[in-house]
């Protein structure tokens, strides 16, 4: 026992380096409990504070930016609301039925934190379960989509965005309405993405735009996700390689719109049944 | 003693915030080079210190760049390998006369030459197993080299500045 504790003694700068290691090491690989757990992350309360201060000052010098952005959205807003058409013929009056229904609800929060250069980046957002924010909603910019919710406390929010190894998405062509896959995993640039799963047939060339599918559990359908760069095809492979010019620009992001879907519930339903069968 | 525990403190919470709110967003050549001016802090506790305690600093540091980054575990393990090494690092860089009471890790006091050895070492160790755990699932030797080439050079310049712009020449 006592040569034991000895060697103990003799190696106890090892044995703690050993036992804090693999800690560490338990930390890296338990990645899913992690979404979890939110003391170890930039949504706790000092962190998520301190992030918060500093963004605000940042955002000041901003504003010009901001207020630019905002005033281009409601112009392409106003231009599809009812203001700017007028009626063909009298016949037809346009009543606020039953035949639509609200689908989504709309929250806007700031960029508290946000990083691009990482392999798998993060954005932080001021608004969490207090703020009715839960794991699972949609996040888009002011022109495009930027990911979605991960991870809440009361009053931050986790958000994974496209430029993440492990964001994937169902989009479409505009022009075609093929679907391919939205990812970000051979990209180390945050203004590109793929898309996969494009056959070789399809007609698509550079500039074609790319879309959000509609009834995608995320997102409302017909948000323009980004352009295309680059389009090939390696010999002997049936897809196109399609890179694509995302609309966002993570690198200025400061204002996001998180996208509650009404029906999400229903639809978590149905997939969960086609699992079960 | 109280002095240099104070000076620590500083140091280590001026370190995490200038980590994590202003050199987190800093890169250059398209992401390949980024700071992690942070290690800083390791590399200048005292030589003296018993390395059980600097072991347990580093592993301190390291989670708390974890949670500004959202990568937990990687910085924790990075930052536990040089404060390990360190030790080693030191005791093998020893003048042959042993070290004074007074010195401290630093250009002042060790000389460029002493320096230039312990930090770019510390930093090329830090920075290697980083970008090695960093690439875990898709792992490519090429852009490892290259991140941990371009990311110590970034950092051992900032390593300097701010040695020269904090630390006394005076030795007291």
């Amino acid at each position: 026992m006592r040569d034991l504790l000895k060697l103990v003694r003799k190696y106890q700068l090892f044995l703690l380096f050993l036992i804090l290691q693999i800690i560490s090491f338990f930390l890296i690989f338990s990645y899913n409990s992690f979404q979890k757990a939110t003391f170890l992350s930039s949504t706790n309360g000092i962190v998520g504070g301190v992030a918060k201060k500093s963004s605000e000052v940042s955002e000041f010098f901003n504003l010009k930016e901001i207020n630019q952005r905002l005033v281009e959205e409601n112009t392409r807003l106003k231009e599809n609301s009812k203001l700017s058409f007028h009626k063909v013929n009298d016949d037809y009056v346009v009543l606020d039925d039953s035949l639509w229904r609200k689908q989504y609800r709309f929250f806007s929060a700031d960029v508290v934190q946000s990083s691009i250069y990482q392999k798998n980046n993060y954005i932080t957002i001021d608004k969490g379960i207090g703020s009715s924010i839960e794991p699972g909603m949609g996040v888009m910019s002011s022109n495009g989509i930027v990911g979605k919710v991960i991870k809440c406390t009361k009053n931050f929010s986790l958000i994974m965005p496209v430029i993440h190894s492990q964001f994937t998405l169902n989009v479409i062509a505009k022009t075609t309405g093929n679907s391919g896959l939205l990812s970000w995993k051979e990209e180390n640039d945050y203004r590109y993405a793929n898309v996969d799963h494009i056959t070789k047939d399809t007609p698509l060339e550079k500039g074609d735009i790319f879309i959000t599918r509609p009834g995608s559990p995320l997102f409302p359908g017909g948000i323009e996700v980004g352009v295309i760069e680059e389009i090939s095809s390696a010999p002997g492979d049936n897809f196109h390689t399609i890179r694509l010019l995302l609309n966002t620009n993570f690198g200025k992001l400061r204002k996001t719109t998180l996208v509650y879907n009404i029906l999400k519930e229903e639809l978590d339903e149905l997939e969960e049944e086609m699992k079960n069968e | 003693m109280s002095r240099t525990l104070f000076a620590n403190i500083i140091r280590f919470i001026f370190l995490v915030l200038l980590q994590g709110l202003i050199l987190f967003n800093v890169q250059l050549f398209d992401g390949n080079s980024l700071p992690y001016l942070y290690i800083y802090f390791i590399l200048m506790l005292p030589i003296r210190m018993s390395p059980i305690v600097v072991l347990i600093l580093s592993f301190a540091m390291g989670l708390a760049i974890d949670t500004f980054y959202n990568t937990p575990g990687v910085h924790a393990s990075a930052s536990l390998v040089i404060g390990f090494l360190r030790y080693y690092l030191i005791r093998t860089l020893a003048p042959r006369d042993s070290y004074d009471a007074m010195d401290r890790p630093t250009i002042y006091s060790m000389g460029l030459n002493w320096y230039l050895r312990y930090a770019i070492l510390l930093v090329i160790i830090h920075h290697g197993w980083l970008f090695v755990l960093d690439s875990i699932g898709s792992f490519n030797l090429w852009i490892i080299i290259k991140k941990t080439v371009l990311s110590s050079i970034f950092t051992f310049i900032l390593l300097v500045i701010t040695q020269y712009m904090f630390s006394k020449p005076i030795r007291s």
